[in-house]
């Protein structure tokens, strides 16, 4: 778009002189070259001002714009917490990366605070932010504009909704505590009754869009935050109602770096990360399993010291990454359920993967087991780092492979960026 | 004609240009300097009744053009021409006194046989120059006297013939006191930041604005590819120095006012080197010279890790490879050549030259090649008109070592792994010398200047000038690593599969600069000049960016070849329009008033903004020459005195709202937060206050430049980081803030001996700066850059606030207990667990200077050598915290040997840098040579009339370093850093400053 910002002159405190002087010296000494208007003006080619986003005739791109804003902001968060857990360890020497290895991530650091979605360290909580504020913020643009002048409007709030569930379920989920909207400090619980508010907002209007695929991921969405809520009972409910077989992933593409599958790119193209010893080669009852296989790159990691072991999960940076998937739905079931029919569950995840079946009647060590099911399942999809927190396993701890301390985050602090310069928290 | 051949622009007839800026008591009459004039056009022939000789500066024995020679008792007389040459005919006698006079020197009388063909007389420099013309920005010419600010003034070709560097910013170092030229590192084709008076800006830039003959040009230092460290060139070294006569600097508001928005940093006056009157001169200039890594030995580290066994093993790589016949270090060549020629008539003068420069680093893959042209021909059609054109072209290539991050050669030294001695990786790093030299990085650079100025003087009290003129810089940049053939080269992952980045750069600065000035003589003894003007500013950059992933085969190297293709293109447009009007008032030619008001507009302020407004007064007063002043042994105190204000704007679209485009699901076009903005955003107002004064001293051989000066920058633009909640990335540009600096400036010009045969001189220029955060708004803190730098109220700008450990005792297990850590504001120890991040340093020196003395002997030889130095700033090393927190190759990390060390590493809450930081105080010999000035008979007989042959040395020696170590890791060179960040403090694996030395040979025909 190509907008032509023109200055426009007020009344004036500067006065006499800002009125009166550049027009006396421009008539005086610009007769004959057309005077001085228009001197100032400036094209913008490349960017939009807020304002032009007033327009029905974009609500299409506002949906793609807040959808593709969490996409890229979902990948790198499962890329950081991925190299903060204990996924993957660092298999290089940059900077950016060991402080996540060694999870000695702090309210001042610039990559959970300012780094953006193809920032060379993972970028976080502006990423986050910024797909939840899209999503919010269009999802009231679109409303406000003629139910005419969008096609589908219930799809397009759907959609919005939606991704503004998860953005609320993401962040209440990693970090310590937040704020929204420039507000005050809030707890990971209310980011979890935002993203219940919207899960809700969502189901009608997938409904009255006839979107079966919102509808769904906004169950799964709502079994997930209705489970970190303690509401087991109810998850299970409406996880109940996910038909089998459903998954939404979050697209990836090698069409730019901002739509790049990163944790790919980190392994298989960079060699930045190495699987952990703690998941690699693993098996249940001698049969390995196949939802985590990792190769031997047969090399060592640009520190020249880790062996590089690549995960095959993702080979290629299209590679998409799972958002919403029956097998969370039936998870949450066995989570909330537990005894014979948790382990049906667990065993229905085992044919499917062509595992042997699972048998216990002890309540923990079903417990345990699925712990290790969902690690599995959803390795490499953001998951694990909610998963020990809300379980309360040990995260790493000591020094790590290359002799590196370990630090001592788990949830992610609120980043100074937003404490410092929020007007209502400080 | 011949009355006014010297200067259309004299004010009485008879008296010409040179004389009425050179002397206060006219000494020749417009008939005398005709006879002499006629006289330098007589062939050079010996006779009887004639004197034929060459006027030299004693100091630098250059040639002194233009001066006036009288033979004393005689109508007959002569100036010298480009070559310093005269004749006088027409004497009789056996022996006569000449008399020679020229601005800027002591008058010389020297008595000489009649009929002697070599006279030789040596002119002294003034130590204060009050006649000298100073680019004020106003038209017409201003005299030094009457300017109310500090006016820094090089004179490059002196410079070059002492220190014959190829850059300009090498040239700028140390050559006046408050200007600091921080250059990060030895990578050819890379440059630094200019600071005048320190950081006075908290969030824009500190740039000064850089003009070349009146022309607003290109000032990014933040240029090239963006190699290990980001981008490092400086476009103001696209200036090829041997064409510069003279550079002139200012170095605050109280002296910017009249350059408006955008010249609150200062500015520098580039002045190229223009025709005079008479027949062609030709000069060439030959440079040879070998750059080199000082003791690679010693500086480079020894590595350690431990072994299978948890034995401590060490491997010197450089050592190492240098044994096994692979050092990847070089003593690179350069070459520079330079031809220029000048001349006129009457009506045209004109310059032109020709250079050519070939450099080579220190490793074979990093040079540079440039070729510079410039041709300057002013046209004098009548006496009241004079239009000047000026051209300059450049054309360079650069491969840059450390082409990339990560991949850079000196990372691959410091943070190299013994364990992987015996591997492909041989203890390096990340790759190979010989593999990271594959990665290449190219800046190709095309620069035209070109300029008209037209003085026009309808009235005898009316001087109008008319500048118009392009700055265009296009730059192509790129890194390329090259597919390997297996398209699986171990060092370099799927980028050898290829991959190739790319950018156009194109950059168009223009100026309008319209004005006039008026000279009344408002009553007997009282004067003066009335300036307005008008100016209109434009700097467009658009951008072409490119990036190919994965080629089909290693021929391959354009990004239309590779399997995957990116694009981009950015478009940026500032736009100023400013109008200002000064009066002038002189009283008895001895005191100046002057007061002047500067607008502006801009097209970055914000909608609800207007127009800002900026004034200024000095006044300046020379005390010795009032007739109650009588201390004979002061012969010059000029006092002076300017406060003013000055802006900056800023950046271009602070003040808006912005969504960029993106790519979205399905590949589609999305809109995504860009800047959230300010419609409310002002300039920031820099105002000062400048006191001073200049003296000459001691029968004019002691010279004083005192200046002090207190300034602050006012409604401070501060990028206050956006709370990312908003939903926007980046900062607010918001006007809350304050900094005030303030210093002081001394340069003392000493003439310890001045005789026939021996003159020996002693310069120093001195700058202090302080600085502190008066005002930050609403925010208490705010984010100053890498490595723990954080502006805040109380503070000197962008200081280190860091967790300091200043005990710390090791369990038997090498576990620390009871670490102690720096109290708040140097308060008592406090348990390391929970300490503040107290004020730590500051990046800047608070002490800069430059001491330089020459010996010019038997008037054929002369020695220099300056020694520039910093001190009261800290820095930060990333080489060696990351030594020791990251890459864990120390052998203090490997033992546990410093308690201390290991609370950095072992106690949460401290960053990985903190045990970096470092007193990063130095001083270096900069420069040491030795001129000789061939004998005319030696010169004459390959038809030169001049030659001098100089051998110089730069960057030999690190004098003193204020700390050598940091637990055991040596620190390369103190004055490395990384330039990308104006503030930052921080440096990382980048290749030290290069030594060289220079042989120059310079022959004049």
């Amino acid at each position: 778009m190509d907008m032509r910002m023109k200055k426009t002159t007020h009344t004036p405190a500067a006065a006499l002189l800002a009125r009166w002087g550049p027009a006396a010296l421009c008539l005086a000494l610009m007769t004959g070259l057309g005077g001085c208007e228009g001197l100032l003006d400036v094209d913008i080619p490349g960017d939009v001002p807020a304002e032009a986003l007033d327009d029905p005739a974009l609500a299409e791109v506002l949906v793609q714009s807040a959808v593709g804003d969490f996409n890229c902001a979902l990948t790198n968060y499962a890329g950081a917490t991925a190299a903060l857990t204990d996924e993957l360890i660092g298999a290089t020497g940059w900077i950016d990366y060991t402080d996540w290895d060694t999870r000695k991530i702090t309210s001042a650091d610039e990559d959970l605070g300012s780094g953006g979605c193809t920032n060379f360290g993972f970028g976080v909580y502006t990423p986050l932010q910024t797909a939840r504020v899209q999503a919010e913020g269009n999802f009231a643009r679109i409303q406000e504009f003629p139910e005419g002048d969008v096609a589908n409007k219930p799809l397009a709030l759907a959609t919005l909704a939606v991704h503004a569930g998860y953005t609320y379920t993401v962040l209440g989920e990693a970090f310590c505590e937040l704020a929204f909207d420039e507000g005050p400090l809030v707890t990971p619980a209310e980011a979890m009754s935002q993203a219940e508010n919207w899960f809700g907002q969502t189901m009608p209007l997938a409904q009255q869009a006839g979107d079966d695929d919102l509808l769904n991921m906004a169950r799964v969405g709502q079994a997930r935050v209705l489970l970190n809520q303690g509401r087991a009972t109810e998850a299970a409910g409406i996880a109940a109602m996910v038909p089998e077989g459903f998954v939404w992933n979050v697209e990836r593409s090698a069409s730019t770096e901002r739509r790049w599958n990163r944790l790919a790119r980190h392994t298989h193209g960079d060699f930045y990360y190495s699987v952990d010893p703690l998941f690699r080669d693993l098996e249940f009852g001698g049969t390995p399993d196949p939802r985590v296989v990792t190769a031997d790159a047969g090399r060592l990691g640009h520190d020249g010291i880790t062996p590089v072991i690549l995960p095959m999960k993702y080979t290629n940076v299209s590679d998409p990454i799972a958002l919403a998937t029956w097998t969370e739905a039936q998870f949450i079931i066995a989570e909330a359920s537990g005894g014979q029919e948790a382990v049906n569950i667990i065993n229905a995840m085992h044919a499917r993967a062509g595992l042997p079946a699972f048998a216990s009647s002890d309540a923990t060590e079903i417990m345990n087991h699925i712990m290790q099911e969902r690690s599995r399942e959803f390795f490499l999809e953001g998951r694990r780092q909610a998963d020990m927190l809300r379980y309360g396993l040990p995260f790493q701890s000591g020094i790590n492979h290359k002799g590196q301390p370990y630090g001592d985050t788990t949830c992610f602090p609120l980043p100074d960026v937003e404490r410092i310069n929020n007007p209502n928290i400080s | 004609m011949h009355a006014n051949r010297f200067g259309r622009w004299s004010r009485s007839p008879g008296i010409d240009r040179h004389q009425y800026k050179g002397s206060r008591t006219p000494r020749l009459s417009g008939a005398a300097l005709t006879v002499g004039a006629v006289l330098m056009c007589v062939p050079l022939t010996a006779q009887q009744d004639m004197i034929r000789g060459t006027v030299l500066q004693q100091q630098t024995l250059q040639p002194v053009a233009g001066a006036q020679i009288v033979a004393e008792g005689t109508q007959a007389g002569a100036i010298t021409d480009a070559g310093g040459r005269f004749t006088i005919t027409g004497l009789a006698g056996t022996q006569i006194t000449l008399e020679v006079i020229m601005v800027g020197y002591r008058t010389a009388r020297q008595t000489v046989p009649v009929g002697a063909t070599d006279v030789r007389i040596l002119l002294a420099e003034t130590a204060v120059e009050l006649e000298g013309i100073v680019v004020t920005g106003t038209p017409g010419e201003t005299r030094a006297r009457t300017v109310g600010n500090a006016v820094a003034q090089i004179q490059a070709e002196d410079k070059l013939r002492l220190k014959p560097v190829r850059d300009l910013q090498e040239l700028l170092k140390g050559a006046a006191p408050g200007v600091t030229v921080r250059t990060g590192q030895g990578n050819v084709g890379t440059g630094g930041v200019i600071r005048m008076r320190g950081v006075t800006s908290l969030s824009l830039s500190n740039q000064p604005l850089i003009y070349i003959d009146g022309i607003r040009v290109n000032n990014d230092f933040r240029s090239g590819p963006s190699i290990r460290g980001g981008r490092q060139t400086s476009r103001i070294n696209d200036i090829n120095p041997e064409e510069i006569e003279s550079i002139e600097i200012i170095k605050g508001p109280a002296a910017a006012t009249l350059y408006g928005t955008e010249a609150s940093n200062g500015v520098i006056q580039i002045i190229t080197k223009r025709g005079t009157e008479g027949a062609p001169t030709w000069n060439l200039t030959v440079k040879q010279g070998a750059n080199y890594f000082r003791d690679p030995a010693g500086r480079l580290p020894m590595n350690y890790s431990l072994g299978p066994n948890g034995d401590l093993i060490s491997q010197h790589l450089y050592e190492e490879e240098v044994a096994a016949g692979r050092n990847p270090l070089q003593t690179g060549h350069s070459q520079g050549y330079d031809l220029s020629v000048q001349g006129g008539t009457e009506g045209i003068r004109y310059f032109a030259s020709a250079a050519w420069d070939d450099t080579e680093g220190i490793v074979d893959y990093n040079w540079q090649k440039k070729l510079s042209a410039r041709a300057n021909i002013q046209i004098v059609p009548s006496e009241n008109l004079s239009a000047t054109v000026n051209v300059g072209v450049v054309s360079s290539e650069t491969r840059y070592g450390q082409a990339a991050s990560g991949w850079d050669l000196m990372g691959q030294f410091t943070w190299g792994n013994p364990r992987s001695r015996d591997g492909r990786l041989r203890g390096f790093l990340r790759a190979t010398p010989e593999a990271a030299a594959t990665i290449q990085s190219f800046s190709e650079v095309l620069r035209a200047t070109v300029g008209t100025t037209v003085d026009y003087r309808p009235f005898e009290w009316l001087n109008a000038r008319m500048n118009v003129g392009l700055d265009m810089t296009d730059e192509e940049n790129s890194i390329l690593f090259p597919r390997h053939p297996t398209g699986s080269a171990y060092f370099f992952g799927s980028r050898s599969l290829g991959e190739k980045n790319a950018e156009r750069k194109a950059v168009r600065n223009a100026t309008v600069d319209l004005g006039a000035t008026a000279d009344f003589d408002l009553a007997d003894a009282i004067s003066s000049a009335t300036s307005m003007g008008f100016q209109y500013f434009t700097k467009e950059t658009e951008g072409l960016t490119g990036r190919g992933l994965v080629f089909p085969a290693p021929p391959v190297t354009t990004i239309g070849g590779a399997a995957q293709t990116f694009s981009g293109e950015s478009y940026v447009a500032n736009k100023t329009v400013g109008v200002y009007v000064q009066e002038r008032v002189g009283f008895n030619d001895r005191l100046f008033l002057t007061a002047a008001v500067r607008g502006d507009d801009n097209s970055a302020f914000g909608q609800n903004f207007d127009f800002v407004i900026y004034p200024k007064v000095s006044a300046t007063w020379v005390v010795n020459e009032e007739s109650f002043f009588n201390v004979p042994w002061v012969n010059t105190l000029k006092l002076r005195g300017a406060w003013g204000q000055a802006g900056q704007q800023p950046d271009v679209f602070a003040a808006i709202r912005l969504y960029q485009p993106a790519t979205g699901p399905g590949d589609s076009s999305i809109l995504t937060p860009r800047t959230i903005g300010n419609p409310d955003l002002e300039p920031e107002r820099g105002e000062e206050l400048e006191l001073g004064f200049d003296a000459a001293l001691l029968d004019d051989r002691l010279g004083i430049d005192f200046t002090m000066y207190d300034q602050s920058r006012k409604n401070a633009i501060i990028g206050a980081p956006v709370p990312p909640s908003s939903g926007f990335p980046g900062v607010r540009f918001v006007n809350v803030g304050q900094l005030d600096s303030w210093g002081i400036e001394l340069g003392i010009e000493a003439q310890l001996i001045q005789q026939e045969n021996v003159a020996w001189s002693l310069g120093v220029n001195l700058g202090t700066n302080n600085s502190e955060v008066v005002d930050l708004g609403e925010f208490s803190d705010l984010g100053a850059g890498f490595s723990g730098q954080i502006h805040r109220v109380g503070y000197p700008v962008s200081a280190y606030f860091m967790r300091r450990v200043v005990s710390a005792d090791l369990d038997g297990a090498g576990n620390v207990i009871s670490a102690m850590c720096e109290g708040q504001d140097g308060g008592s120890p406090v348990p390391c667990d929970g300490a503040p991040r107290g004020f730590a340093g500051q990046p800047d020196p608070k002490l800069t200077g430059n001491i330089n003395s020459s010996v010019s002997l038997f008037g054929i030889l002369r020695l220099s050598a300056e020694v520039d130095f910093q001190t009261g700033h800290k820095a930060v090393t990333g080489d060696i915290a990351g030594a020791h927190h990251l890459f864990r190759n120390t052998r203090a990390i490997l033992t546990n040997s410093h308690p201390i060390l290991e609370a950095y590493d072992q106690i949460s809450g401290f960053s990985w840098f903190h045990s970096g930081l470092y007193g990063a105080g130095w001083a270096k010999l900069r420069n040491v040579s030795a001129t000789y000035t061939l004998p005319e008979e030696m010169v004459s007989g390959i038809g030169a009339s001049r030659a001098s042959l100089t051998l110089s040395a730069q960057n030999l020696a690190i004098l003193w370093q204020q700390t050598e170590e940091l637990f055991g890791r040596r620190i390369i060179d103190p004055e490395n850093r990384l330039t990308s960040s104006e503030t930052g403090g921080y440096v990382q694996t980048v290749l030290p400053h290069l030594s060289s030395f220079v042989a120059a040979m310079r022959l004049t025909f």
